[in-house]
């Protein structure tokens, strides 16, 4: 038995060795042309299944965007509406069937700026007393110094 | 062998992990890189400087049919169905669509001619959307198969598909006519005139493309208001300076005093003197930019800012402020006012023709004396042009509003200039300046002496964004210490002389003016233009409000006419923007 050539090592348009016979040709012919059909089929295969999912995908994204235009368009028309009902001259009239009216005349009240902070006079000061936290604090500090 | 399969395999990879860049940039295909919007962006809105809506996109429905695929027996049965949705009868229905359906077959017909096949396409005309959401529905209902009832469903089986819908644009005004001449507006096709429509239409189409970098504007992200009323679709919006109350308040008040005093129009301005931005215009008569057609074409353009007009007594403020500045005259500064006098071989007068004697230049501003402002230009010579020109006089301001004028100022060299002008146009007559110029004018004086480009846009937005458009200094115009002297003297001159522009509470700077109208050359005897501009608080002014009222019937005065006006609304705008009293309410 010869020793088995892979179509790797040798490509079909150079001439068999001399040791090959016309069988091992032929059947290494077929299976390179295997090899070759199955690698377009994968090709073509993804090739399509790529571009189906394309179209699926700009399928939808066209649809979602047709549904965003009309969303972007019912949301302008809701804006508008709802500035309408508070436009300024609406208000007004339904402010006046209210019975409400604009002012005759505004009047302003000034209020006096604030005096300044109160003190006390030197001689009412008095020293301020510890907080009772730190007389606290002071009461363990003397226990723990022995005083009575 | 090995090689093809190489080359194959690193193809297949090459498809499945990375599309072709045609692939890539085309906005109909997925891909990781892919970011831009597809669908194409309406219009953008245009908001008040608090985020309230003056202009959206809103839509109506264009209807439309196939004649071609219709037959006169289909017709019939749809016509019942879509004629009421387009508001007409059926028979009006039958008879628009009868020329346009196939013609049947006809035995007499010659020899080798075609009947004719329908026309491919015919509008039936528009509808709104509460119409539109209809006919869509009617439009499903024709192909469910669940209920083909005719009773439940009428619908079944017409020739529904044959009508299509779609959509067209249009400007919609919440406020109605509010502030019409500064918003401008679209026509049928659509394009822009006047105002912010035609002055920012490409930015409101999106066709600029923001540029972040530039100098004296600045990113920042949006409020509540503003995030609610910005375009769904990322367009580009525009915020605008003015304030819809306070339009609303002038707008009003406008309107009250042209109707008193059956003048033929006015207009008013109220600009922030501090950064010059736009807080409200309005001119009347006006007009309702969602139907415009409906108005007479002369009203669509701004008076305010492209109707020039000799300011008359106004203008003393700026022959003042340059006398003062040149350091020609102080305040106290006196000439002998003889009532009237030849200057430049003209006669001028005093308005009331009397004599004021010995007078001081507050006495200018009080009485209104234009021999007083005559003696500042004698002194001031050409010098005085200087000061127009720096003023801003002359030339456009730039404000970014479309149609914006010049005005005239005839200057020395000019052939049409003469010794008699430099009188004249010391108190206002023989120039002619735009009611913007003069505000911005006086805007000057009221911000120490610095002038302030006028602007009506505050910022762009887009995609969650706004672009703040930040105020532009022109360029000095007087001394600090000048501006402050002439408020001085603009105050005492409302205290002491125009009690009707006081506003209680508030310290006043203001100067009436009654200026007259040049017909055919010669001024109108009977005619004239009511004014009033003014500032407060006189110390630290929140707004400059200018009031020109024309031809006013009964009451000619600017200080009777106009200063009321000024008034009423400097009172309701201190008390909109909260601002303090400067005295104490007795004075």
């Amino acid at each position: 038995m010869d020793r088995p050539i892979g179509i790797i090592n040798r490509p079909l348009w150079r001439s068999a060795p001399a040791l090959e016979t016309a069988s091992s040709v032929r059947w290494q012919t077929w299976i390179g042309l295997l090899v070759a059909l199955f690698l377009l089929a994968l090709v073509g295969w993804l090739h399509l299944e790529q571009k189906a999912t394309i179209t699926a995908a700009r399928a939808e994204i066209r649809a979602l965007e047709q549904r965003q235009i009309e969303l972007e368009r019912e949301t302008r028309e809701l804006q508008a509406l709802l500035a309408t009902q508070g436009a300024i001259e609406p208000m007004m009239r339904r402010a006046e069937a209210l019975g409400l009216r604009p002012p005759e005349r505004i009047v302003t009240l000034s209020v006096s700026p604030l005096p300044a902070a109160a003190t006390a006079p030197a001689s009412q000061t008095q020293p301020a007393a510890a907080p009772p936290a730190l007389a606290w604090m002071s009461r363990v500090q003397d226990w723990l110094r022995g005083s009575p | 062998m090995a090689a093809f399969g190489a080359v194959l395999l690193g193809q297949l990879l090459r498809w499945t992990l990375w599309p072709r860049p045609a692939e890539a940039k085309s906005p109909l295909i997925w891909s990781p890189f892919q970011e831009a919007r597809s669908a194409p962006r309406e219009r953008g809105n245009i908001l008040d400087r608090n985020g309230a809506l003056l202009v959206t996109t809103g839509y109506r429905w264009k209807v439309a049919i196939t004649p071609s695929h219709l037959s006169q027996k289909s017709a019939e049965k749809l016509a019942p169905r879509l004629a009421p949705l387009l508001g007409m009868s059926e028979g009006d229905f039958l008879r628009l669509i009868g020329p346009a359906l196939p013609a049947p077959a006809d035995a007499n017909q010659p020899a080798g001619a075609t009947p004719s096949a329908g026309w491919p396409y015919l509008a039936l005309g528009q509808v709104d959307s509460a119409a539109r959401a209809e006919i869509e529905r009617r439009k499903q209902k024709a192909y469910d198969v669940q209920d083909k009832d005719p009773q439940s469903n009428p619908d079944f089986g017409l020739p529904w598909r044959e009508v299509t819908l779609s959509p067209v644009a249009m400007r919609v005004y919440p406020e109605g006519g509010l502030a019409a001449h500064v918003l401008g507006f679209l026509n049928n096709e659509p394009k822009a005139f006047f105002g912010i429509e035609k002055y920012w239409d490409a930015e409101l189409r999106g066709e600029n493309p923001f540029d972040v970098t530039h100098e004296g504007i600045a990113l920042t992200n949006l409020s509540e208001p503003f995030q609610r009323n910005a375009s769904p679709d990322g367009a580009h919006d525009l915020v605008l300076t003015i304030d819809r109350a306070m339009q609303f308040i002038v707008e009003q008040e406008l309107r009250a005093t042209v109707e008193r005093y059956s003048a033929d129009g006015g207009t008013i301005i109220v600009i922030d003197p501090k950064t010059g931005a736009l807080l409200a215009s309005a001119s009347y008569p006006t007009y309702n930019p969602a139907s415009y057609s409906a108005s007479p074409s002369e009203v669509w353009n701004d008076p305010a800012i492209s109707a020039p007009y000799e300011p008359g007594s106004i203008f003393k403020i700026i022959t003042m402020a340059a006398g003062l500045n040149a350091g020609v005259i102080t305040p106290d500064s006196t000439y002998n006012d003889t009532g009237c006098r030849m200057f430049g071989g003209r006669k001028i007068c005093n308005l009331d023709d009397r004599s004021y004697s010995i007078s001081s230049m507050r006495d200018v501003l009080l009485h209104s004396l234009n021999l007083g402002t005559v003696h500042i230009n004698e002194l001031l010579d050409k010098e005085f042009y200087v000061y127009v020109e720096r003023f801003g006089f002359g030339a456009a301001t730039g404000i970014d509003l479309a149609n914006e004028a010049d005005g005239n100022v005839r200057r020395p060299g000019s052939p049409d200039w003469s010794e008699a002008d430099l009188g004249s146009n010391s108190f206002g007559q023989g120039i002619a300046v735009t009611p913007l110029q003069m505000v911005s004018a006086v805007s000057a004086v009221a911000n120490k002496g610095l002038l302030m480009k006028p602007h009506a846009v505050a910022g762009i937005i887009a995609n969650g964004r706004m672009l703040k458009v930040e105020p532009y200094q022109v360029r000095r115009v007087i001394r600090q210490e000048t501006a402050a002297t002439l408020t001085e003297m603009l105050v005492e001159a409302v205290d002491r002389g125009a009690e009707l522009a006081q506003v209680p509470g508030y310290s006043v700077a203001g100067k009436s003016g009654t200026a007259q109208i040049a017909v055919n050359g010669k001024y109108d005897e009977n005619a004239t233009i009511a004014g009033f501009i003014g500032y407060l608080p006189a110390h630290d002014p929140a707004f400059v409000i200018l009031v020109k009222i024309v031809r006013p019937r009964g009451e000619a005065m600017g200080n009777r006419v106009a200063a009321p006006a000024f008034k009423r609304v400097a009172e309701q705008f201190v008390t909109l923007a909260g601002i303090p009293p400067d005295r104490k309410p007795s004075k």
